[in-house]
């Protein structure tokens, strides 16, 4: 039995806070873990109460905390939370961009209106020959190989570059421009190709200095994503 | 349950528990080890098998479930503690999610609940004290807001009913057949791998926020995000390809290629916003 949602009837064991809880800590053998997973991914209500806590920063160590919460009053931090705690600071702005994520499929049409370059782009190939690629994705994670960064661009650090006046840092693999945001449902372009960045260099040559940083580089310009990908 | 009642291994396991409890709680109230123990061993989500109680009870958080039976049962000295401990937690967590007095009065109403109503009864140790109660206030804030507005469905809508939502640049028809193929696409992933695609996109979970969740590594959600969404889009253009032979997906192309062929992803996975009873009941 559990806290209803409505505050008075009990509520079915799938809804369970206890369980959810305990997914949440990581707590589950994995057959209780595996459940949970098939109902999160049909409740939208569990998951929203899983995804608030994770987004808050649980799972709160248990035994780093037992013996302060038996020695009376404790300071305070600022946010009034006890100290010690993991508790994030939430990102306000996740709530519009989550409600308004979409997936955008075809990054063919994109790539068309953008490297529409009539006659003199013939390595781009049209669009409706293209395979239809995804736009905005995840971060592809990949395990870090620092390429080596052009002698023109500004080295801050190992991981820091400044191009153009773009500061840039090495993430996974992938020199990635810090004004990028995932989640800011900006158009993006994938160039996967040589014949690709040829045809975009062409149509928008203030990307060229970026390529000096290596082969992967997430570069934001004019309020669209530019992700190169390009082999070795 | 009297003695003659008791399964096989009761006592086995009320012994282990016991000791269990002695080395991880420190009996500080009138609440004893043993009454502890025959509590804890009382719980309807513990396994009959011994092996697998025998987990569940070592990932039990005793101190924490000790103070919540205490408080349970009405000692002030669990109160005092309990109220220490946690009181400036839940007004503080109430306002991540309702602002002014509305937060104070969904962190009054959680105390109130859990103090004058004994709710603090139905925590059972299966995680911490404070994340227990954090789910607590989550899903309270979430009746609040639900009833003042649309709610969050409470399963899945079935997919074949629902409006697809279509995009807003291409043609409606050629948007709406584009959007349903992607559900159905969507409506073929497993579990685990929507609940992935939610996670991300429904609820903007970062990886790192998603790993230690899913059990995997942030590398690995990543790949296996970017693999989901080409599945679904390969998966679309097969489907339109069965249906109406290479003509209806060639039709579809350009709706893609002018596209803007934006789809809520929210929506089509399953965390579509319809209207409901107000008090958010399942």
């Amino acid at each position: 039995m559990d806290v209803s949602k409505s505050g008075e009837a009990p509520i079915a064991p799938e809804h369970d806070l206890n369980r959810l809880a305990a997914f949440v800590e990581q707590r589950l053998d994995p057959t209780e873990h595996l459940t949970v997973v098939q109902h999160l991914a049909t409740c939208a209500d569990c998951r929203e109460v899983v995804a608030g806590l994770m987004r808050e920063g649980v799972s709160v160590g248990v035994g780093d905390r037992r013996s302060e919460d038996r020695t009376g009053p404790r300071t305070e931090t600022p946010t009034g939370l006890p100290p010690g705690l993991r508790w994030g600071i939430r990102t306000p702005m996740w709530l519009p961009i989550a409600a308004s994520i979409v997936l955008v499929i075809g990054a063919g049409w994109f790539a068309a209106g953008r490297l529409h370059a009539p006659t003199s782009t013939p390595e781009v190939p049209p669009a409706t020959s293209e395979p239809l690629k995804t736009l905005p994705g995840p971060p592809v994670v990949e395990p870090p190989k620092p390429p080596p960064a052009d002698p023109g661009t500004t080295r801050r650090s190992a991981n820091e570059r400044e191009v153009g006046g773009r500061r840039f840092k090495l993430e996974a693999g992938t020199w990635i421009d810090t004004a990028y945001d995932q989640f800011a449902l900006l158009p993006a372009v994938d160039v996967r190709t040589a014949a690709e960045r040829d045809a975009l260099i062409a149509l928008v040559p203030a990307l060229k200095p970026f390529l000096d940083l290596g082969p992967k580089v997430t570069v934001v310009h004019q309020g669209t994503v530019y992700r190169f990908d390009l082999p070795r | 349950m009297g003695p003659t009642d008791r399964p096989a291994g009761h006592d086995s396991a009320r012994a282990e528990l016991l000791a269990l409890v002695r080395a991880q709680v420190q009996i500080r109230f009138s609440l004893t080890a043993e009454t502890l123990a025959d509590r804890v061993l009382s719980f309807p989500f513990l396994d009959a098998a011994p092996d697998r109680r025998h987990g569940q009870v070592s990932r039990l958080v005793l101190d924490d479930l000790y103070l919540a039976l205490a408080c349970a049962d009405g000692d002030d000295d669990a109160w005092r503690e309990f109220e220490r401990a946690h009181f400036a937690f839940i007004r503080d967590f109430s306002a991540r999610f309702l602002h002014g007095a509305e937060a104070g009065d969904l962190a009054s109403t959680v105390i109130a609940d859990l103090w004058q109503r004994r709710k603090i009864a139905q925590f059972q140790g299966r995680s911490s004290l404070r994340t227990w109660l954090g789910a607590v206030v989550t899903r309270m804030a979430l009746n609040a807001k639900a009833s003042t507005r649309l709610r969050v469905a409470a399963s899945a809508p079935d997919l074949a009913t629902v409006d697809p939502p279509a995009s807003s640049d291409v043609g409606d028809d050629e948007g709406r057949a584009l959007a349903r193929l992607m559900q159905q696409a969507i409506g073929r992933l497993e579990p685990d791998e929507k609940l992935l695609l939610l996670f991300h996109y429904e609820q903007g979970l970062s990886l790192d926020a998603m790993a230690p969740l899913l059990g995997a590594s942030k590398a690995t959600l990543s790949r296996r995000i970017s693999a989901l969404r080409d599945r679904l889009r390969q998966d679309v253009e097969t489907m339109a390809a069965a249906l109406g032979g290479p003509r209806a997906a060639e039709s579809l192309r350009p709706a893609i290629d002018r596209a803007r062929a934006e789809f809520d992803l929210a929506a089509l996975l399953g965390g579509t916003r319809v209207k409901g009873d107000a008090d958010g009941r399942v």
